[in-house]
């Protein structure tokens, strides 16, 4: 009897874990930081950060559309488009994160997670 | 990266506002050695007991004094010269916020967090010093760690570029919140109690005796729980009342760092109680004893050393503790798992069988839940250290769609405990006895069922403008109706909302404050569930009045605010400063200077003038170049859009039901294990596990014992 329940104790947990692989390959979205691996990157969302280009955003009030451009260290920039509300704080934002796919012409962002301002830039000692 | 608060570890240097630390950790450095000594040769009553333990007290009276300093340097309002109090607080907080002040950082809150396991340690070395120095010497080597950290990151740095006079900053206004006020020490607490079961599991080990430990340490593990618990639930309420995102978990890295050694404490407690009745599980509980504290300090260095910078908006910079943070964490994982394989054979438990030698018990309930916790710790830490194995980040669905199936075996779980009690005889009797389990595993049950039902939320968003037109969302109609102005800085917009004849007022308060605007999301509550409005944008109309170079200088160029005939000039601008100067003519009026600064909105004539930032066309020429300034206009006339998120959470009060009723009964438990300890002499901890303990030879006997307070053979 007790035979049994341990043998359907490690079969859950090989199905959890098996459950677990296969979750991870799903939700797993690579981290990013330059163009040129961005183009290389292949299908499927990336996360890509990068400085937001000072007034290059346009956003359409009518159809909630933001487009902006986001450059990486090396100058490199890529254009963002985002379908939905402006993230609040945007405006006086330095970077931003955002989620989503590169398709050719430019980055089809699903998510716009912006970093605060750093006010404290220039006080490094 | 130039995204948050940057600043390497200076050289050490001792000033007149840091010197105490410095001599903290020069005393708890003797007290260690002392306890070290003293662990080796056991003697005592020697004087370097007592050495160790004046050092000990000196060391935690230079941390209290430290802490006690800031604080007073904090309320005093003119030490603005040091870095920390410029960053966290400003003259104009209220009081409250001006002592969370004190941990809102990173700095403050390690000081907050070594005060609290100084005091901890200070009740241990009462009860414990002379029989276990070595209890006390891995209590001190975890102060000196701490200690060391804070000269590293030290809370007292100066500000290089402080201009006399200037004022803090304030608290993040996001911070500016009652739970979110206490939370961090909640949560430090919490941290500091739960290295208590590990300073027992190490003397467990060392001594080779891994049953005492137990007792000893339950009421600690409970405490330190249900703080960790209470922090927690205080960081969920925080975010879903003020963060506006319409949730109160979002599997943010610095939350998975709390939910980590939360998890892998919750599965300790059934391992100490089911070892405590049955002398089960006696290596699981020394593993998951140290586990948890060495978890503790992986989700200390997670969050602190700024691996995760790049992966999280949260995370906190990097202060230059990384290296030491991450030497610690080795160390201890090491010298945990050194001694756990040295000893493995020495620690076993004797398995006594359950009585009816059932299948399903209380006892094979709580073996399988420590497992599914064990799975559920690893699924959070796997996730939360994804970027650091494999340069890729985890979306939240990873770690929703893993706990489905965890969540769903701990409620089998608990009914199985419990009912599995119940078919036997005594039922009241025994329900009674577990009374705060069953009232902590309904919380569990409550807050599970909260989750779910409120995860089905509708979401709808609805863009509302001040020309009176009506939207439906969720069986009610929403309006713009006004935008009110308390203070210069705070923008009160009303939402009315309609259903039948029953209308609402929804104030949504919009805070413009020098780390940019701050919303507030509006709930209201019901027993059916919330409905939860969140300003997602106000778009405020901006205007960028501008001047171009001539051979005099800048002029200006006129600008008229759009639709009202008045008219702006920028008349002057420090950009070292964030400063501009500017003209402000009303429709048929005479002009009125005013000065706008960075964080610093001037309002004029019913207008406020926000700085935004400087703008300029970028060209390199003379003639052709001008520069201005962007400045956010919130006024009577203007036109005004807000986009708002309705939201409907049903039945999203069992979440906080259930997380009150889980700390209700881990406080009740922890007073009743405490109580049974009251008469416990802790000088009786036997040297090896040969004894016939009490505990061990007959189970119901040590519980009936143990609950009268006789603990001696």
């Amino acid at each position: 009897m007790n035979k049994w329940l341990y043998a359907l104790g490690v079969l859950l947990v090989l199905g959890f874990g098996f459950l677990g692989v296969v979750e991870l390959n799903e939700s797993q979205t690579p981290y990013i930081t330059s163009v040129a691996e961005l183009k290389t990157a292949g299908d499927g969302p990336v996360q890509f950060v990068g400085s937001i280009v000072q007034g290059s955003s346009r956003y359409s009030d009518s159809s909630d559309e933001l487009l902006f451009t986001l450059k990486d260290k090396q100058g490199k920039a890529v254009h963002i488009f985002y379908k939905g509300v402006k993230p609040s704080g945007f405006d006086s934002a330095s970077q931003a994160v955002v989620r989503g796919e590169y398709r050719g012409n430019g980055f089809d962002a699903e998510q716009v997670l912006v970093k605060c301002p750093s006010r404290y830039k220039g006080r490094q000692d | 990266m130039p995204v948050q608060i940057q600043r390497q570890a200076g050289l050490v240097t001792i000033t007149a506002d840091n010197f105490p630390i410095y001599a903290s950790f020069l005393c708890i450095s003797i007290s260690f050695l002392m306890y070290f000594a003293l662990a080796i040769v056991k003697k005592p009553n020697s004087p370097a007991a007592s050495l160790a333990r004046g050092t000990y007290i000196t060391s935690l009276i230079a941390i209290g004094y430290s802490t006690l300093y800031m604080l007073q340097s904090i309320l005093s309002e003119t030490r603005y010269d040091i870095a920390y109090i410029h960053d966290y607080s400003g003259p104009n907080d209220a009081l409250i916020y001006k002592i969370s002040a004190l941990w809102a950082g990173q700095e403050g809150s390690l000081l907050i967090w070594t005060l609290m396991a100084g005091v901890i340690g200070l009740f241990l070395m009462r009860r414990l010093a002379t029989v276990s120095p070595i209890i006390m010497s891995f209590w001190c080597s975890v102060q000196a760690f701490f200690t060391l950290l804070l000269i590293v990151a030290d809370p007292f740095r100066k500000m290089l570029d402080y201009q006399t006079g200037s004022f803090g900053q304030g608290l993040n206004p996001l911070l500016k919140n009652p739970w979110m006020a206490i939370h961090p020490p909640i949560i430090f607490l919490g941290y500091a109690a739960l290295a208590v079961p590990a300073a027992f599991a190490i003397y467990a080990l060392i001594k080779g005796n891994t049953r005492d430990w137990v007792k000893l340490c339950l009421p600690w593990a409970l405490f330190g729980w249900v703080s960790l618990t209470a922090g927690i639930v205080l960081g969920m309420v925080w975010s879903y009342e003020v963060l506006g995102w319409g949730g109160y978990w979002g599997w943010d890295p610095v939350e998975n760092a709390s939910l980590i050694p939360w998890l892998t404490s919750t599965a300790l407690l059934h391992g100490l109680l089911l070892q405590r009745s049955r002398n089960r599980m006696a290596r699981a509980n020394i593993v998951m004893a140290l586990g948890t504290f060495v978890l503790v300090l992986y989700a200390s260095f997670l969050t602190r050393s700024g691996v995760l910078s790049n992966f999280s908006v949260h995370s906190f910079a990097d202060l230059g503790t990384y290296s030491f943070l991450l030497a610690f964490l080795v160390s201890y994982l090491l010298l945990s798992i050194a001694l756990i394989t040295g000893r493995w054979r020495a620690i076993s438990g004797t398995r006594v069988e359950d009585r009816n030698g059932r299948l399903i018990s209380r006892d094979t309930a709580i073996t399988a839940g420590v497992a599914v916790l064990t799975l559920f710790t690893l699924v959070v830490l796997i996730g939360t250290s994804w970027p650091l194995i494999r340069q890729a980040a985890v979306r939240p669905q990873f770690y929703t769609h893993m706990s489905m199936p965890l969540a769903a075996a701990i409620l089998v779980l608990m009914a199985l405990g419990t009912f599995a009690a119940w078919s036997r005889d005594n039922v009241i009797r025994r329900t009674l006895r577990n009374r705060n389990a069953h009232i902590a595993h309904i919380g569990v049950a409550l807050l599970i069922l909260g989750v779910v039902a409120s995860s089905m939320s509708r979401l709808m968003t609805l863009p509302l403008k001040t020309d009176g037109t009506t939207h439906s969302a969720l069986g009610w109609s929403f309006a713009l109706d006004r935008t009110d102005r308390p203070t210069d800085t705070t923008e009160i917009t009303h939402i009315i909302m309609r259903r039948g004849s029953h209308q609402i007022d929804a104030p949504l308060t919009v805070e413009y404050t020098e780390h940019g605007a701050v919303r507030k999301p509006f709930i209201r509550s019901s027993i059916l569930g919330d409905l939860y409005i969140s300003p997602k944008g106000i778009d405020v109309p901006t205007i960028t009045p501008t001047a171009s170079m001539t051979d005099d200088g800048w002029a200006a160029l006129p600008y008229n605010i759009p639709g009202t005939g008045s008219t702006i000039r920028l008349v002057g601008m420090e950009v070292e400063s964030h400063m501009a100067r500017l003209e402000y003519t009303p429709k048929n009026g005479t002009p009125v200077e005013v000065t706008v600064y960075e964080g610093r909105p001037a309002a004029v004539d019913g207008y406020t003038f926000t700085f935004q930032r400087f703008v300029s066309n970028g060209s390199k020429d003379m003639a052709t170049m001008t520069a201005g300034v962007e400045l956010a206009v919130t006024g009577r006339t203007l036109a005004q859009r807000v986009m708002i998120e309705v939201s409907w959470k049903p039945l999203i009060w069992l979440v906080w039901a259930g997380t009150a009723l889980i700390i209700l009964g881990g406080a009740l438990a922890m007073l009743r294990r405490r109580s049974e300890n009251a008469g416990l002499n802790y000088g009786i901890l036997p040297d090896s596990a040969g004894s016939d303990g009490e505990i061990v030879s007959d189970s119901r006997r040590g519980r009936d014992r143990a609950s009268k307070g006789e603990v001696t053979p």
